[in-house]
């Protein structure tokens, strides 16, 4: 019966892209992906910990922006300094606008100081389609039971970041106050 | 200096195909006091760009102005112009992939002098997407007008009049599960709903329009707090006979 539910699930996150989504309160859709450090990353080996996922593309410009002023690699080293799993997701397909292979991810993750647990490579945009990543970046913040408790952009454009005070907040044991907010940037560039 | 030359060209090079071009307008030719002078900015996306409206859909992010305007001066409320759906890979959004004129409107001083000169500015920004790229783009732009008692039509006036504030309607919302049900008394069969926040329906799910008079389903989006209201813009009809209308309803 939950075979049958995940697959429908599945099939659902296939035909409608976009349709599907991680809803804050709801278990966290499990994947498993190939990470540019040649590891398969696998969500669910993660129950027990936080999991930030961060969808980017290093050329759009509001990557650019978070990665330039260092404000994106301030919070991948602060929280995973404290036991936080970060997967940045890239879902460009090969030949669209931040497309990278392994090799070019690792070499840009060393030149912007990135400090991510790991670096996922959904070129098919499968993990893109599951979790209803629509725009670069868009967050996801996921509680050592496997539920998410965020999901929105970054930030509000000013100075708070929604990631750093869910994450803050959540392992205070208090409620996230902005668990849900609309993501902002680049349409995700997945394959048509 | 030589650096500085170079940054100069190079960038006069990039920006000889601007994805959009911008200039700011007024209404009439002169500021006369006591008076009211509309002043809008153009933002004309070159083919295949678009900008966005006040909320961008799935993705995207509005057109911002910040009005520089001599000291004590406040600006109008920004009327947005009506907005086109796209859809761009399953995705949704909002903006303008022509020539959109945001405007407001001044209420000008009584004490100004005949025979002064006014500047007003405005520093613009937007993102400009095309199916590829996304690339945001600024401008600064100014206008010097003379002060005086009568002023005629500029020659722009006619693309002030054709952006109409939105109409009021009698709407009434209702939801069956995740179905949000808008309800018109508009002899029509065809509109398309722009919601302003975000987050209230889910923006890529296709709008079912029927009628007359016209209803529209529309999927709403999954919340952590219940939607209690339905807000944003109801837009029909074709070219010169688009309207669009405030919704702002209670959702039971």
């Amino acid at each position: 019966m939950k075979k049958f539910a995940l697959g429908f699930l599945l099939t659902a996150a296939m035909v409608l892209p976009g349709f599907s989504e991680a809803n804050v309160g709801q278990p966290a859709p499990d994947f498993s992906a190939a990470s540019s450090s040649g590891q398969t990353v696998k969500l669910s080996d993660y129950k027990g910990k936080y999991v930030v996922l961060e969808w980017t593309n290093y050329q759009c410009p509001f990557v650019k922006g978070q990665y330039d002023s260092g404000k994106m690699q301030a919070q991948q080293k602060k929280w995973t300094a404290q036991g936080v799993v970060w997967l940045t997701v890239c879902s460009s397909a090969e030949g669209k606008q931040g497309y990278l292979d392994a090799g070019a991810t690792n070499q840009l993750l060393k030149d912007k100081g990135a400090a991510p647990t790991f670096s996922l490579l959904d070129t098919s945009g499968q993990v893109g389609h599951l979790y209803g990543a629509k725009t670069t970046p868009h967050m996801f913040v996921i509680n050592p039971e496997g539920k998410v408790i965020y999901n929105g952009a970054i930030d509000d454009r000013k100075e708070k970041n929604y990631v750093d005070s869910a994450l803050t907040e959540a392992r205070a044991g208090q409620t996230v106050s902005a668990d849900q907010t609309q993501p902002y940037g680049c349409g995700v560039k997945y394959s048509e | 200096m030589r650096i500085l030359f170079c940054f100069f060209f190079l960038t006069g090079w990039l920006a000889a195909e601007p994805q959009v071009k911008a200039r700011l307008l007024a209404d009439q030719t002169a500021v006369v006091p006591g008076g009211r002078l509309r002043l809008g900015v153009l933002l004309e996306p070159a083919e295949h760009w678009h900008t966005y409206w006040k909320n961008a859909g799935d993705s995207g992010l509005p057109s911002e102005f910040s009005w520089k305007l001599p000291k004590g001066w406040s600006p109008g409320p920004l009327l947005w112009p009506l907005p086109g759906r796209f859809e761009v890979m399953g995705s949704v959004l909002y903006g303008y992939d022509q020539a959109a004129l945001h405007q407001m409107t001044l209420r000008l001083p009584a004490g100004l002098k005949p025979g002064q000169k006014v500047t007003l500015g405005v520093e613009a920004s937007w993102l400009a997407c095309n199916e590829e790229a996304c690339v945001p783009g600024k401008a600064e732009l100014q206008l010097v007008l003379p002060v005086a008692a009568r002023a005629v039509a500029s020659a722009e006036q006619a693309r002030f009049d054709a952006v109409q504030a939105p109409l009021a309607g009698n709407f009434k919302v209702s939801r069956s599960g995740q179905e949000l049900l808008l309800e018109t008394d508009l002899p029509l069969a065809q509109g398309v709903f722009f919601p302003d926040p975000g987050l209230q329906i889910v923006d890529a799910a296709p709008q079912k329009a029927e009628g007359p008079p016209l209803r529209l389903r529309l999927q709403a989006a999954p919340r952590t707090k219940a939607l209690t209201r339905l807000q944003g813009l109801l837009v029909v009809g074709e070219g010169k006979a688009r309207r669009g209308y405030m919704v702002d309803q209670p959702v039971p």
